[in-house]
């Protein structure tokens, strides 16, 4: 019993990271009506950031997640500005093709430079126990930091003006307009948050996991299956997904074994999809 | 129509536009001056609500000019329209449904830079719809249409607005409701405020109104004072049901 609980606890803080990943991904497609391929490649290179910053410049993987946030969302708003705006008014099949073209370029410029070689950030190494469970002293950080992200994003989203702004743009495009909102705008904004989420996210996988060129095709498959959970641009239901995501991955690593975790993210899509494809949970 | 140039406060002249390569109106012209409710009518297709989006700069005009407030407008970006005093309530679902009422306020006052002005908002939108008020927390998707309509409705007069343009504010409403609709457009005549309506309910559309114009597939066909277009034999054959 002891046991399950300890693995429920790490399926949650792999959740949680995962969540942030799939959050970004539903944000953009929801607001922005673009399913971005590429943004398992902007996991990749928020893990290669916080590896290149601590091995060189020797910056504390913590604070590298900090600064990933505002550096990861001048890339989004920049790439938005000069490459996916161009799409909105496009057949949906545009994006995604230029979106998976991305993909590919990047993973192949990270291999070109950065070489296959797999990376690592030991930083936290280590356990500390906690009422007779043991965990990791970097899944315990990252889930804090994951925790700490997510709330602020909620918060913004929630309170602040151009959160609101965001979901109204979501919700309904040309009312937002009327109301005066850019919408272009907040499409940007909003593109950079997602791509901000994704680097982050990924600064934070760097504490645990190997980092290699390829890495971001599993973490959009991942997002791809929490989105499709949650339901399309349901922020709240990415958060449950990747809770949901993450519980089932421990669970099935423990008890059956590492591969089979591995078919967790098509499985759920092709389950959800058959059965349920709004998604689990009510907009 | 030479006496209709002064006071305008909407000008829209030789109007064409439409949706992508398909052009809707062919050359549309119409104003609406102050203190008065302007009513569009015709049948369907006749491209009504066609001229408001193009007004609002929500479709391009490929010719023709829209003249807001003696300042030319023509496909500037509709934000910019809005923030000069544009209120728009576009027609059908013209809500956030995972919104509250506070929110829907909130978003449409986006235009307003000051505290003040927007308390002075609230409080003249809340005079017009006082049951909004305890109704703030509740989110659009949890009322009826009617309902939906009113809050639509308060939201575009949050902006402190020169123009309201109106599309369809009847469609799919209980009579009830229709009453309160056109009822709440006279008090915001009285308060001064110009209104360009679009309504498929013409013969109450120009009984409220000050004046109406007839369109018909995109063009002009008839205009006039609201009484006189309804008491014209022509246009009761043709647009009113006899």
């Amino acid at each position: 019993m002891l046991n399950f609980l300890e693995i429920l606890i790490r399926g949650l803080m792999l959740g949680s990271v995962y969540a942030l990943v799939g959050m970004g991904l539903t944000l953009v497609w929801g607001v922005v009506g673009i399913v971005n391929i590429a943004h398992g490649e902007f996991v990749m290179l928020g893990a290669y950031f916080a590896f290149w910053a601590f091995s060189l410049l020797h910056l504390n993987p913590l604070l590298s997640v900090l600064l990933s946030i505002p550096v990861f969302f001048s890339l989004g708003v920049g790439i938005h500005k000069k490459i996916t705006e161009r799409l909105v008014k496009e057949h949906e099949l545009s994006a995604l093709i230029l979106t998976f073209g991305m993909s590919i370029l990047i993973w192949n410029l990270a291999q070109f430079f950065w070489t296959n070689t797999y990376r690592s950030v030991s930083y936290l190494t280590g356990n500390f126990p906690l009422m007779g469970l043991v965990f990791a002293k970097s899944k315990t950080v990252s889930f804090g930091l994951a925790v700490g992200i997510t709330a602020g994003l909620f918060l913004f989203l929630k309170y602040s003006k151009w959160g609101k702004a965001i979901r109204a743009t979501s919700q309904n495009p040309e009312v937002a307009l009327v109301c005066g909102i850019n919408t272009m705008k907040m499409r940007m904004f909003t593109y950079g948050m997602g791509i901000a989420l994704a680097g982050a996210a990924g600064t934070i996988i760097s504490l645990q996991w190997v980092i290699f060129p390829q890495m971001g095709a599993s973490y959009i498959s991942k997002a791809f299956a929490i989105v499709v959970l949650g339901g399309l641009g349901n922020i709240h239901g990415a958060l449950a997904g990747g809770l949901i995501i993450g519980i089932l991955e421990a669970m099935v690593t423990q008890y059956l074994s590492a591969k089979m975790a591995q078919i967790i993210p098509s499985a759920t899509i092709l389950l959800i999809l058959l059965l349920k494809p709004t998604g689990l949970f009510k907009k | 129509m030479m006496e209709r140039d002064e006071k305008k406060i909407l000008a829209v002249e030789g109007l064409v536009s439409g949706y992508g390569k398909m052009e809707v109106l062919h050359g549309i012209s119409l104003s609406v001056r102050r203190g008065e409710i302007v009513a569009l009518i015709g049948p369907n297709g006749a491209g009504k609500s066609t001229v408001l989006k193009a007004v609002a700069g929500l479709l391009r005009a490929s010719s023709g000019r829209v003249v807001f407030l003696d300042e030319e407008v023509t496909n500037h970006p509709t934000y910019e329209i809005v923030e000069k005093g544009l209120a728009y309530n576009p027609q059908g679902r013209v809500v956030f449904p995972d919104m509250t009422v506070q929110e829907h306020l909130d978003m449409g006052a986006w235009t307003l830079r000051h505290r003040l002005e927007k308390e002075k908002a609230l409080e003249r939108v809340y005079l017009l719809f006082p049951w909004l008020m305890e109704r703030r927390k509740r989110k659009a998707n949890q009322m009826s249409g009617g309902e939906q309509q009113m809050l639509s409705l308060a939201r575009a007069l949050m902006t402190h607005p020169r123009l309201l343009l109106l599309d369809e504010p009847s469609l799919g409403l209980s009579p009830k409701w229709v009453k309160t609709v056109f009822e709440k457009i006279i008090e915001i005549k009285k308060s001064g405020l110009p209104c360009l309506i679009v309504e498929q309910k013409a013969a109450m559309a120009l009984e409220y109104s000050d004046y109406g114009y007839v369109l018909e597939t995109g063009k002009n066909r008839y205009e006039g004072k609201g009484d006189d277009l309804l008491n014209n034999p022509d246009v009761r054959r043709l647009y009113l049901g006899g």
